[in-house]
């Protein structure tokens, strides 16, 4: 027989799962729309009220399954992390945000050379990715391997900062300002990600993971 | 933390039936440790083999020690044991036909610690403790038996205290009580946590969460786990401590 | 009529049958008590002298009620406290295996029918008695009137410890259930408070069980007032002023042994057969009184 915490659990699980789904199309979304000079920012928006509002949804249906059941041990890890993992998703759709604005407001960016960033791209979207399957799995492993992605990402920012301190001329001053706020904004839903993996070790062994 | 009792390889047996396993457990001083686990886990024995209360029973055999401040207690004199050791039962009983005044003085009054004048300052003290003083001070001499349930578990608490014990053993205090009265008690336990060490057998999880510094988990008669309150209900170690308090074993 | 109405009716009506029967015990005692009243007046209660002889008709059934009154004190003043000894032994310090064995032994002796009782006492108890208690005392305290007589045997002390040893089965074991519904907790609670086995019996079991133990107390008085057989073989069986109780070591007579003895030659035409009645009645006032005292108190303990 269930017991009634298990229900509420099952809700919350629902609720997250549909919020990472809707991070991961934010950011493939407006990263897709920043590549083809397309102005996405008012669809990016609206996912990322949705996400804002199923966070408060998450944080609604913790506090009652707590105030309800009181619950302790793997029970209360897996409320306290959910609530972690939700914040990390509003994240990722914010940040999604911020590259879809990039367009918006340096107007179009297609002639700029994307290497770096799709670089970038693809290691946080499979930081995203691979932190959510963590998350749902509760595979810390896999959660552990998130994380030691995070150095990679970080190198490749702080290489864009110096690489742009460097140069001496310029051809186009807004290629190398977005280039280093995507891939500064990819370093944090990097980060966040890393967050997420960090919690499903608290979730399993009851110690968040070190990132 | 300094401890103040410490249980070694403690045994337990009920005829030929063995109760309690060798358990080892450092009971910390001046804080409150809470016994948890299913019914028939051996809880209440425990308890009531750091008071000697097995020595009443002829079925009862209990091989192991117990030592209180690095003493044997099962080496000296049991009545001396058990007034430095006191014990709160599940069911407040007041005894019979004495008034509240009597009920928390007989305790001295058996054991000649007090004249007659210092009796009533003992009283007045111990009745304040337990946070009955300004319910009862008006009716000292009524009897006992008049007072609700939860004053009488407030005036058993007193009569324990009156004989100024170092250590207070409580056996489900609060499992026969109505809410109000229990919130009473637990706020009463938490602030006698200065002055004593306390351990506390509850059936209610909760109620160990809420008031204690220390929890055990206790299973057929062995004791699975013993860490900080919160660590043991947030993170447990123990698989079985884990299905047990999250209410998946039955 | 549907069945529960028969049914209802059946009971009633034979529990209408005991109520009847006490009712019509009671008419005729007093219908064959009223001529020796009526002879006597009130002194048929307060005088002692005993003579059915016709023509000389004489009754008191003053000594007989003194007789009465005295064994059955000596008897709860011996046996009572035996039988709480028992019975805190068997609740406080006995193990399982002694109880059981003793409890069943005691129990026993409540099986045992009062006239072995009587030819024990008779041929055994009485002089054991004379040799090692009345003898004794006679000797060194007999300028004392209740040791003045000069011992015999058959007398008030032996009557009084025979129906001692009779009620013992029935104080005992009402005593022990008693003492069993003292509660753990309250024994457990004066130990925790650091009291001793003395400290929990008494200020834990005798303070809890007083009315039940008061109400054991009325029952064995019930029984040893009631009491005929064994009494009337132990108690010399004197009559008239000789039956008062002077001294504990004088021949005596209880109401039920006066009966015992005598109404088989009472002679009809007499007030005799009347007087011995007049005593059943007044033995069973007693008897009443004592029960129902015990029952009230007994009752009000269980609640």
């Amino acid at each position: 027989m269930p017991r009634l915490l298990d229900i509420g659990l099952n809700e919350l699980v629902s609720i997250t799962k549909r919020m990472s789904d809707t991070a991961e199309e934010a950011i493939s979304m407006a990263v897709n729309a920043y590549f083809e000079g397309k102005n996405v920012r008012d669809d990016v928006y609206e996912k990322s009220m949705k996400l804002k509002e199923l966070k408060d949804e998450v944080r609604d249906l913790a506090f009652e399954l707590i105030m309800k059941y009181q619950p302790v041990a793997i029970d209360l890890r897996t409320i306290e992390s959910t609530l972690d993992a939700s914040y990390g998703f509003s994240r990722f759709s914010r940040y999604a945000l911020d590259i879809a604005d990039l367009t918006n407001k340096l107007g179009n960016l297609t002639e700029c050379d994307h290497t770096k960033i799709k670089h970038a791209l693809s290691i946080v979207q499979w930081m995203v990715s691979k932190s959510i399957e963590a998350f749902e799995t509760k595979n810390v492993e896999l959660a552990k391997e998130v994380i030691k992605k995070d150095d990679e990402i970080d190198e490749i920012y702080n290489e864009s900062l110096t690489n742009a301190a460097q140069m001496g001329k310029v051809e186009d001053i807004r290629c190398v300002i977005a280039d280093i706020l995507v891939i500064r904004y990819l370093e944090r839903i990097g980060d966040h990600a890393c967050q997420i993996a960090s919690a499903v070790g608290y979730v399993v062994e009851g110690k968040y993971l070190p990132t | 933390m300094k401890t103040k009792i410490e249980i070694r390889n403690l045994n337990v047996w009920f005829n030929k039936r063995q109760v309690i396993y060798d358990v080892n457990l450092k009971v910390p001083e001046q804080a409150i440790t809470a016994v948890i686990g299913p019914s028939g886990c051996g809880k209440s024995t425990l308890l009531r083999a750091i008071n000697r209360l097995h020595d009443l029973i002829p079925e009862a055999k209990v091989k192991g020690e117990v030592l209180l401040d690095g003493k044997d207690i099962y080496k000296e004199d049991p009545l001396v044991v058990r007034r430095k050791i006191g014990m709160v039962f599940q069911k407040p009983v007041p005894f019979p036909s004495m008034s509240i005044f009597e009920n928390v003085a007989i305790g001295v009054k058996l054991n000649d610690l007090a004249k007659k004048e210092r009796l009533e300052k003992i009283v007045e003290r111990s009745l304040r403790m337990a946070a009955l003083w300004e319910e009862v001070k008006d009716i000292l001499e009524s009897p006992a038996t008049s007072l609700s349930v939860g004053q009488q578990q407030r005036l058993t608490i007193a009569r324990t205290l009156a004989l100024e014990p170092e250590v207070l053993l409580m056996d489900e205090p609060t499992s026969a009580l109505d809410p109000v009265s229990m919130k009473k008690i637990e706020e009463l336990i938490v602030n006698l946590k200065n002055d004593y060490t306390i351990v506390v057998v509850t059936h209610d999880m909760r109620q160990a969460a809420r008031i204690s510094d220390f929890t055990a988990f206790m299973y057929e008669g062995k004791i699975i786990e013993f860490n900080e309150t919160s660590e043991l209900f947030r993170n447990p170690k123990e698989e079985i401590t884990e299905k047990y308090i999250t209410g998946r074993i039955s | 009529m549907n069945e529960d109405e028969v049914f209802y009716l059946f009971s009633l009506a034979v529990a209408s049958i005991s109520l009847l029967l006490l009712a019509l015990i009671l008419v005729v005692l007093v219908q064959y008590t009223l001529p020796v009243i009526k002879e006597m007046g009130f002194d048929y209660f307060i005088t002692s002298s005993w003579n059915p002889v016709f023509g000389k008709e004489k009754y008191g059934i003053l000594p007989y009620f003194l007789g009465t009154v005295l064994t059955s004190f000596i008897a709860v003043l011996v046996g009572v406290p035996i039988s709480f000894g028992i019975a805190l032994f068997l609740t406080e310090y006995s193990n399982k295996t002694l109880k059981k064995y003793l409890s069943i032994m005691i129990d026993l002796l409540a099986a045992i029918p009062s006239v072995i009782y009587g030819l024990w006492g008779f041929f055994v108890f009485r002089n054991f008695i004379l040799d090692y208690i009345e003898k004794p005392l006679h000797n060194y305290f007999g300028k004392i009137s209740i040791f003045s007589a000069t011992p015999t045997g058959l007398d008030f002390l032996s009557g009084g410890l025979i129906l001692a040893i009779m009620i013992i089965p029935i104080v005992s074991s009402v005593t022990r259930e008693v003492l069993e519904l003292v509660p753990t907790e309250i024994k457990e609670g004066i130990y925790a408070i650091g009291g001793n086995r003395y400290d929990v019996i008494v200020y834990g079991s005798i303070r809890y069980s007083k009315n039940g133990i008061l109400g054991a107390i009325l029952l064995g008085l019930g029984r040893a007032v009631g009491e005929t057989m064994a009494v009337s073989m132990v108690i010399g069986n004197a009559t008239g002023e000789n039956a008062l109780p002077r001294s504990l070591f004088s021949a005596g007579q209880t109401l039920s042994s006066l009966i015992a003895n005598e109404f088989n030659e009472a002679n009809p035409t007499s007030l005799h057969p009347n007087a011995l009645v007049g005593a059943g009645l007044v033995l069973l006032m007693m008897a009443i009184v004592v029960n129902l005292g015990a029952r009230a108190i007994v009752s009000k303990y269980k609640r």
